[in-house]
């Protein structure tokens, strides 16, 4: 490379004052974009679906579940996959609140969403997922639009869906959400 | 085919990677520009430094992670099943350190190309972090409002994280690439400073899950380190302009 080649430094000094001002002006008007929507849209919109969409799908052992099964006393549905980073981080949180709470009449179900039976069976005994876990052959994705891995439905008595959680799932806000779908189920 | 199409999960994380690549190839005649360092050289190092960072983030991840795996080429380019970003970011380092092998410490000449690396990452950093629209994954942390805003499908209002990290990434940018600066010292502070946001932003995004460990503390490091390697070059300038030699 000859010196000619290369810009002067008074033309690269105004290259970089213009771009940093559109950088500035850009990221400026970006976080008063941001800030707009954070109080136009406080408010979360009530999940839309009334009830559970239907489904049967195998599940790891062998056996097969239906949504219908489901019924009669809230569920928790956690859509997962062994290679999935966030979903390894939330497995112990899942693993000790199934455990404290199988006995109340809270059900867990794991979805398996792209991924083998053989990972996902491996992956759930590792990490003591100790509840009924179902390969998803793509219909409960389609149907459920599953965004991201992992993503967590929280469903009451009659089915209704009372919260979609997207990520891994804090203990703390799993715990609200299942006691918001116990008092959804004895409300009217 | 369809199930090799199938498996990789043609969705979010090969987009991003797609515009990542665009970003770059776009940017890199005008880092050139700015840093007036040889076209040519930005671009090979954008090139392999990409690809080295993809490809030991993914191995690293793989080795700690599911070393069985390690055989299986699917595995190794379902790059959604998990990254380590740190590694990645030591190997783009090595890389400039290669680039520079004839250089002694963190000279004038070093320090300049480990300042077009930073800019590298950084515009990495922040086209995946708007490509998070591609990906239909804005959300972050749980956070009241207006820190938080209702995303479609959820239940709660959550800050949009990476979007966040993306819009302060580019006042950074605006801030110092004022001319007090010389380039070098710019694209370093830049470099560090997106580290340090990384771990803020990361750090508030996953609590109450126990993801955050060695990485956070190791970026944190690293962010200072650049930090202080950008006022290392500041120094060096004030003795030694212009930043870098004219007939390379």
């Amino acid at each position: 490379m000859t010196n000619s080649d290369i810009p002067s430094l008074p033309t690269v000094e105004a290259i970089r004052r213009s771009l940093a001002r559109v950088l500035l002006g850009t990221g400026t008007a970006l976080a008063l974009v941001l800030i707009v929507a954070g109080f136009a849209l406080a408010n979360p919109r009530p999940p839309a679906r009334a009830g559970t969409l239907p489904f049967d799908l195998p599940l790891l052992d062998g056996d097969s579940i239906t949504s219908e099964e489901l019924l009669g006393q809230p569920v928790v549905i956690n859509v997962w996959a062994s290679w999935c980073p966030p979903c390894r981080d939330e497995a112990p949180i899942l693993s000790r609140v199934a455990a404290e709470l199988g006995d109340t009449g809270v059900r867990f179900l794991g979805i398996v969403s792209d991924d083998t039976a053989s990972n996902a069976r491996e992956f759930a005994e590792k990490a003591q997922l100790d509840f009924p876990h179902a390969i998803d052959d793509g219909s409960f994705d389609h149907a459920y639009e599953v965004q991201v891995l992992p993503t967590t439905y929280v469903l009451d008595a009659m089915g209704a869906l009372v919260a979609t959680h997207l990520g891994p799932i804090s203990e703390a806000r799993l715990r609200v959400l299942i006691e918001e779908a116990q008092i959804s189920e004895s409300g009217p | 085919m369809s199930e090799l199409l199938d498996f990789i999960y043609l969705r979010g994380e090969y987009v991003s990677l797609l515009l990542v690549t665009g970003m770059l190839v776009f940017a890199g005649g005008r880092v050139a520009v700015l840093t007036r360092l040889p076209r040519s050289e930005v671009g090979d190092l954008f090139w392999n430094a990409g690809i080295t960072f993809v490809v030991a983030a993914r191995v690293s991840y793989l080795a700690v992670e599911f070393p069985a795996s390690l055989l299986d080429p699917l595995v190794l380019i379902r790059l959604q099943g998990g990254l380590h970003p740190l590694v990645g970011v030591l190997a783009v380092i090595s890389i400039v350190a290669w680039h520079t092998r004839g250089e002694h410490g963190l000279s004038e000449t070093r320090l300049a190309w480990l300042a077009v690396a930073a800019a590298g990452l950084v515009l990495t950093t922040w086209t995946y972090d708007v490509a998070c629209l591609a990906r239909e994954a804005c959300y972050g942390a749980e956070a009241p409002s207006p820190l938080g805003f209702a995303m479609s499908g959820l239940s709660d209002t959550r800050m949009a994280t990476p979007l966040v990290e993306a819009t302060l990434l580019l006042i950074a940018a605006g801030g110092l690439l004022s001319p007090q600066l010389s380039m070098t010292q710019s694209l370093l502070a830049l470099g560090g400073i997106a580290a340090l946001l990384r771990v803020a932003l990361t750090s508030a995004s996953v609590q109450g899950v126990d993801a955050v460990g060695l990485e956070t503390a190791a970026f944190v490091v690293l962010g200072l380190v650049v930090l202080g390697m950008a006022l290392s070059a500041g120094r060096i300038v004030t003795a030694t302009s212009p930043v870098v030699p004219h007939d390379r």
